[in-house]
């Protein structure tokens, strides 16, 4: 019987960690790997591109990973990082979708916003957590597809800068800096960042 | 000042806090992963059916010469303006290029014009891959601190690198975007990978007039002063993108990657860029893609690119020479960053990333990516 873990991905022995992948039956080591990190991987993918698609892409990311076993070099990350680098180019294939769905999202937090105030006649700094969430989305939806990563990557799939490093095959204070670029430009413009209905309109 | 005029910033809490919100709700349906589990041990017992699968290579560093279908970067000079054009193979004869009198610097109300148009790979269906034609222009005034423009445009040309010629209707089309900031400091995200935070410059990777004015312009000194700076980006004090200038396949940062589910993989991982390359096996690759960079802005006096272009032409593997056109090959990993310069004017041309070893389906010796750089004096902003 399998185990699935709710809470982040477990702190694992340093063999599975960076496991040799080279065996000749790779069945056993890749069993625990896909225990050890689909659960994770499904949500942090679902978050990204919805729960359906995202269970297709789990399943994919591990069939590449086992086809791609002999690329894997231990010394270069954790099979976590590497695993999250698969998925990351699956993703390529989704951009569009998910930049779809972030600029829907964020339409809701347009329109609930001014529902809101006329309501409750509440000024707009009293946005809740919900309405501050879709401005995030809108203001996502701006973001590079390789920003959008590194961030989401720290953010949602809880990977440390240097495994998001390993994951992307760049170096470790690219993300640190990338990072702190891509914080301070949400910091400063998430909240009046609006729906790009035009952009929208073009794009379908 | 009313409460419409303030620009409310978030806090990092305040961020987290929306980071932690947005889409949280996500179900994960546990016969789904069950269904999926056992399509991956269907797959691995019949893996286990073949052979033992290759232990990975040790790297291996090629430094032969490699052009094959890489184009070439020949200058000619039109009214002071240096061109870079495209030919097939190695420049056989090349018309000798004319040298400006003086290096010209622009005047109040003058621009430097710089272009930097490139090739980048994309791939449709797991299949094809095409070199896309891109083009990054940038607009510097003469005082920096004035307004500064930033236009990327994608022409929609392309040509095939591996794969079927019929996908290629499913490539992006043509697009383009157009930014300005005060004194460069662009805060958009941009199609061409940018984002000149000043915060964590002025430095190699983000070369403002400041910076380069700190520079020396003699070899002995420049490298001294790039091995300080190696132990500063060592320590972290240093940043590491070459984004807002060098095309993609050649920087750090390129979106470029390549599928995994392409057919025709190769036995030992092969990053995508010449600047990944650099990643993954850290050596003197990263000074080279700091001088390019520097080189690249158009914002070096000719002292100082005199300089670097000495400092390349002793670390590269091979060069050639034809009239004012000097190419230098610098392999690392399995790319050959292939860089022309013209000695006349002590200008960056062109450069290109080439692969030297057959490369998911593209075979040794193919151009990944170019680059075309010119600058001109302009007068007219944007145009």
């Amino acid at each position: 019987m399998q185990v699935i873990h709710d809470g982040p991905d477990p702190v694992l022995p340093e063999s599975l960690d960076r496991p040799d992948l080279g065996v000749p039956d790779p069945g056993p080591v890749f069993g625990r790997l896909f225990d050890a990190h689909s659960r994770q991987l499904h949500r942090y993918l679902a978050r990204r591109v919805g729960d359906d698609a995202a269970h297709d892409l789990v399943a994919e990311t591990f069939l590449v990973a086992l086809r791609r076993r002999e690329s894997y070099r231990p010394e270069l990350g954790t099979a976590r990082s590497w695993l999250y680098g698969i998925a990351t180019n699956l993703l390529r294939h989704h951009v569009r979708s998910e930049t779809r769905a972030l600029k829907a999202t964020a339409r809701l937090a347009y329109a609930g916003d001014h529902s809101t105030a006329g309501h409750d006649g509440r000024v707009a700094e009293q946005v809740d957590a919900q309405t501050r969430a879709a401005q995030l989305a809108g203001a996502l939806a701006k973001l590079s597809a390789a920003d959008r990563d590194t961030l989401l990557l720290v953010s949602w799939a809880g990977l440390e800068p240097s495994e998001v490093a390993e994951a992307l095959g760049v170096p470790p204070g690219t993300i640190r800096s990338r990072l702190h670029r891509i914080r301070r430009w949400l910091r400063a413009n998430a909240a009046t960042t609006t729906p790009d209905t035009t952009e929208e309109a073009k794009e379908l | 000042m009313n409460d419409d005029n303030v620009r409310h910033l978030w806090s990092d809490a305040e961020l987290d806090e929306a980071l932690d919100t947005l889409h949280a709700g996500v179900r994960t349906d546990p016969a789904e992963l069950d269904r999926a589990r056992s399509t991956l041990f269907r797959a691995a017992a019949a893996e286990a059916g073949r052979a033992h699968p290759a232990p990975p290579s040790t790297k291996k560093r090629s430094g032969t010469w490699r052009w094959i279908a890489v184009a070439a970067a020949v200058a000619v000079v039109t009214g002071g303006v240096v061109v870079a054009r495209e030919v097939a193979e190695r420049p056989a004869a090349v018309a000798p290029a004319a040298t400006p009198a003086a290096d010209v610097q622009p005047g109040p109300g003058q621009y430097t014009h710089v272009t930097n148009t490139y090739t980048d790979v994309e791939w449709v269906a797991d299949r094809s891959a095409f070199s896309v034609r891109q083009k990054v222009e940038f607009w510097i005034p003469a005082d920096p601190s004035d307004l500064w423009m930033r236009k990327w445009t994608r022409t929609g040309d392309a040509t095939i690198l591996t794969g079927n010629p019929a996908d290629e209707p499913s490539l992006p089309g043509a697009d383009s975007a157009t930014q300005v900031a005060p004194g460069g400091d662009f805060k958009e995200s941009f199609p061409h990978p940018g984002g000149w935070d000043v915060t964590v410059g002025p430095d190699w990777y983000r070369p403002t007039p400041q910076f380069i004015a700190t520079l020396p312009a003699d070899p002995v000194d420049l490298t001294k002063l790039l091995l300080v700076d190696e132990e500063r980006w060592k320590s972290g004090k240093l940043s590491s993108e070459p984004e807002q200038i060098l095309p993609p396949m050649l920087s750090y940062t390129g979106n470029t990657r390549v599928p995994d589910g392409v057919t025709s993989t190769p036995k030992t991982p092969q990053p995508a860029t010449f600047g990944s390359a650099v990643a993954a096996y850290p050596g003197p690759g990263e000074t080279q893609m700091r001088l390019l960079t520097v080189l690249a802005s158009g914002l070096a006096p000719r002292p100082l690119r005199t300089a670097i272009i000495e400092l390349l032409r002793n670390s590269a593997s091979s060069k050639e020479t034809h009239a004012d056109v000097e190419t230098y090959a610098i392999s690392y990993g399995n790319h050959e960053l292939v860089v022309n310069v013209n000695t006349a004017t002590s200008q960056l041309i062109g450069a290109a990333n080439v692969t030297t070893q057959n490369f998911y389906g593209i075979s040794a010796g193919r151009g990944l990516s170019s680059a075309e750089f010119t600058y001109e004096i302009t007068s007219d902003f944007g145009s």
